[in-house]
């Protein structure tokens, strides 16, 4: 099993000189998580604070669909979207197939339900006297809002923070729908598998430990968020 | 007032790295031909060799996603690639007679080998393809194969008709892996089994594994095990956003003097791996 | 013009009726206290003088408008205290400033959230820039305080503001309100379970039981079992051959087997006294003596057998000296003169 070490030393050869492949990877990585991300945040936090927040006919159901959609599988995403994507699909004519973008579209489906899920979470575990003291020191709705939304970010960015490490580890939708293309859509998960299925585990384990890097990066940096 | 600012900030961040993202990808977009291949042309870095070459005598980008033979034909179907390089010859004239593709180019072959560990229990050595396949079987010796509906799959599935067996779908020594060439072949030195693999591939592997591996080339030279590849374009009368006459351009080039020249130059370990055969 | 009128309110939770109103007024710039047992509504009342809910029906008139939650006119002038106030996840100085912030007030925020702090007793140096869960409980409810004293408002709502809170800091919160009260004219309205406190305190007390305003003043509950007396009245034990003798609620009532009995219908005789014609008569110890601050009214605390009973005391009997803790007298009712509840 000498090759995790020699896994190790290549992640460290592979980062400081600046190996163009893993580098092309590393940015398409981050490029199309950042994009999932964004759109998932922006749509998934409204839509979770709604779910927590307000009582309206058909919440308990659309909280089941919400947490049923968590257990989507990626590949089973990547399909989906693969098959909208085509250009014998619906959305064919966008040519989205085969760009990150179009993989930032399956990673925005598998990240929205884990951020409105916890969101919702996150909101409904306030106390409820929040709403009590805010109104009482003179909140306009839109106060109210804002104000409870403030008091829930630690759990939204714990939602934000789990969204973001299934949409940096998945690979079912970045192959699926990206294809691994050289340069393009290969991102680092995608890489590992390409490097593993040609038996290259060294190199799979390295890149592996790239991506760890990032995602402690990422998350040392919301860390520091969260103390402030 | 701080804080509300760094979460602004870091929102703000995200939008502008999804905004750029969004052009950069959409406006690489050029004289782009996009192919569906077999993991063998890619793992073995036939394409990466080829690709650069392509490109400089065509101004032409070559990508591709690397698959099984199956579904690249399916990607074929459906219109997302301009140009297939697969090795399943009936499935490749199936494809072509339903109107899915035109312009089928044979373009180079490489062959089939079976491999397996040195002691060879099933006694395989040297035999023909029929009479190793029916001792495996019958020694229910441990065999892994593809699995993945690939074009190695499909001949290794043709090999066993050909040895009046059916496929020993529910035997447990035989070992359905689902996963690329180099991972199978992976499986079957880590259960000391038998396998068949393109001989490209297996000179990879031989070659990683420093020229010592574990499992060795047992049947070799039949004729049942050559392995043809061939080039054929998206019809564009099916899937008007597929660029035919880049797809055409790809096949001329490929099927070419200089192409061909370029492929039995291609070498690995002193070994060719491919052998030009356009006509 | 009265601060608060409310007409016809009702509020249910789920369902459940906990508040029925017809009609009640607060005038201007009183100190009001609101006593009851437990469940007897007054948090909820809080809740809608506070504008923090609407009622289910029924109208709050604020400065002889109609107001609601979110209304310009109330929004930083009607301010709650609730029960169990709420800190942002903030530094105590934030906390305080909220209020101020969101309803961008004109002023040098940092020395009006300074002076608040300092009414309610904490020292702004030492405390401004704690983080919100670095606070004893005392010292979570006087920010919480404070966050509402810095904006000098038209109502301060208190609901148990000095439940569960060390007596240092309830003295303080209780100043605290009292010099907000003096400073701006700041009305009051206050609910306690410290009786001696709303006594000495308040310009009024209104006794709530079972979500209705029994009435102004002092009550004293009994809750039966009841049982068939003479002349078809209703009796109650009291204690050894003590028997409290009422006329039964009218035909027709809603059910209620509680009597309350108004203070000002009940009158303190010595053992010896001729009682006044058609009353009934309980005899008890008496446990204590208060004297209302502004109405400068003394009532008494009289045990009968278990249940306590509070009358008034007229100074000129005062002055006998009979009526002291620890004596025997003797308190006279009619039996017409009830509430059923």
């Amino acid at each position: 099993m000498d090759f995790i070490l020699q896994g190790v030393i290549q992640a460290l050869r592979l980062l400081v000189g600046g190996d163009p492949e893993t580098y092309s990877a590393v940015a398409a990585t981050v490029k199309v998580s950042s994009m999932a991300m964004a759109a998932s945040l922006l749509m998934g936090i409204p839509l979770g604070f709604c779910l927590g927040h307000f009582d309206f006919p058909g919440k308990r159901q659309a909280r089941l669909v919400v947490d049923t959609l968590l257990s989507l599988p990626t590949v089973f995403i990547g399909l989906m979207v693969y098959a909208f994507l085509s250009r014998q699909g619906p959305m064919g004519q966008m040519g989205l197939l085969f760009t990150l973008p179009g993989v930032a579209i399956g990673q925005t489906i598998l990240a929205l339900p884990v951020v409105i899920a916890l969101t919702a979470t996150a909101v409904e575990s306030m106390d409820a006297e929040l709403r009590t003291s805010l109104l009482s020191l003179g909140a306009s709705r839109a106060q109210l809002l804002a104000g409870s939304l403030w008091e829930a970010r630690h759990g939204i960015l714990a939602a934000g923070v789990t969204a973001y490490g299934r949409v940096m580890t998945e690979v079912g939708i970045s192959m699926m729908v990206g294809g691994n293309i050289k340069w393009h859509t290969r991102t680092i998960t995608t890489a590992i598998a390409l490097e593993t299925s040609k038996g290259m585990f060294a190199m799979g384990i390295a890149l592996g430990l790239v991506l760890l890097l990032i995602a402690f990066g990422a998350n040392a940096a919301v860390s520091f968020l969260r103390r402030k | 007032m701080k804080r509300r600012w760094s979460i602004g900030r870091l929102l703000a961040l995200l939008c502008v790295a999804a905004i750029l993202g969004l052009p950069a990808a959409a406006a690489a977009e050029g004289e782009v031909l996009m192919m569906a291949t077999t993991t063998s042309t890619d793992n073995t870095g036939l394409l990466d060799y080829l690709a650069p070459h392509f490109t400089e005598e065509t101004g032409i980008e070559l990508r591709w996603t690397s698959t099984g033979t199956g579904k690249a034909l399916e990607l074929g179907r459906n219109c997302d690639v301009d140009v297939l390089l697969v090795h399943a010859p009936a499935a490749e004239i199936a494809f072509v007679e339903a109107g899915f593709g035109i312009h089928r180019r044979p373009v180079m072959y490489n062959d089939f080998v079976i491999i397996g560990p040195a002691a060879d229990p099933a006694g395989t050595k040297g035999q023909g393809v029929a009479a190793a396949m029916t001792a495996i079987a019958d020694q229910k010796a441990v065999f892994v194969s593809r699995g993945d509906d690939s074009g190695t799959h499909k001949k290794e599935l043709s090999l066993w008709a050909r040895a009046d067996r059916p496929v020993p779908e529910r035997e447990s020594w035989y070992i359905q892996a689902g996963q690329g060439m180099l991972t199978t072949i992976n499986m079957a030195a880590e259960r000391n089994g038998y396998t068949m693999t393109d001989r490209g591939t297996f000179i990879k592997y031989a070659h990683d594994k420093g020229g010592q591996p574990p499992l060795v080339i047992l049947v070799e030279g039949d004729a049942a095990l050559l392995n043809p590849y061939a080039v054929i374009s998206v019809n564009p009368d099916r899937c008007p956003k597929v660029k035919g006459d880049l797809a055409n351009r790809f096949g001329e080039w490929m099927a070419g003097t200089r192409g061909q020249a370029l492929i039995a130059d291609f070498k690995l370990m002193g070994q060719p791996l491919f052998f030009p055969d356009a006509e | 013009m009265p601060l608060f009128e409310l007409h016809r309110i009702l509020q249910a939770y789920a369902g459940r009726t906990v508040l029925t109103i017809d009609a009640w007024q607060v005038p201007e710039g009183k100190i009001v206290g609101l006593c009851g047992p437990n469940g007897s509504g007054k948090s909820t009342l809080l809740r809608l003088l506070g504008f923090v809910e609407r009622p289910v029906r029924g109208t709050i008139h604020y400065q002889g408008r109609p107001a609601e939650p979110y209304a310009d006119a109330v929004r930083g002038r009607v301010v709650l205290l609730p029960q169990a106030s709420y800190m942002l996840r903030r530094t105590v100085y934030k906390n305080v400033a909220y209020g101020l912030r969101i309803g961008r007030v004109r002023c040098d925020i940092r020395q009006r959230v300074g002076e608040s702090l300092g009414l309610v007793g904490l020292d702004p140096d030492a405390f401004a820039q704690r983080p919100w869960f670095a606070l004893s409980g005392g010292e979570a409810r006087r920010v919480a305080l404070a966050a509402r004293l810095v904006l000098r408002p038209r109502v301060l709502l208190l609901d148990e503001p000095t439940a569960s809170v060390d007596s240092a800091s309830a003295q303080m919160i209780q100043a605290a309100a009292l010099h907000a009260h003096r400073q701006w004219g700041t009305c009051l309205i206050v609910t306690s379970h410290d009786h001696h406190w709303l006594q000495d305190t308040c310009d009024e007390t209104v006794h709530l039981f079972q979500g209705r305003i029994l009435g102004r003043g002092d009550f004293t509950l009994v809750f039966g079992p009841w049982q068939p007396g003479e002349n078809r009245r209703l009796a109650a034990p009291l204690g050894r051959d003590q028997w409290l003798t009422l006329d039964p609620p009218p035909a027709g009532a809603a059910e209620s087997d509680i009597a309350a009995l108004d203070a000002r219908h009940l009158t303190l005789h010595a053992l010896t006294d001729p009682l006044p014609p058609g009353t009934a008569v309980v005899e008890g110890t008496i446990t204590a003596l208060a004297l209302g601050k502004t109405s400068g009214q003394i009532s008494v605390s009289l045990t009968v057998g278990a249940t306590p009973f509070t009358a008034y005391l007229p100074p000129e009997m005062a002055a006998t000296g009979h009526f002291t803790p620890g004596n025997k007298a003797r308190l006279a009712y009619s039996p017409d003169a009830v509430r059923w509840v």
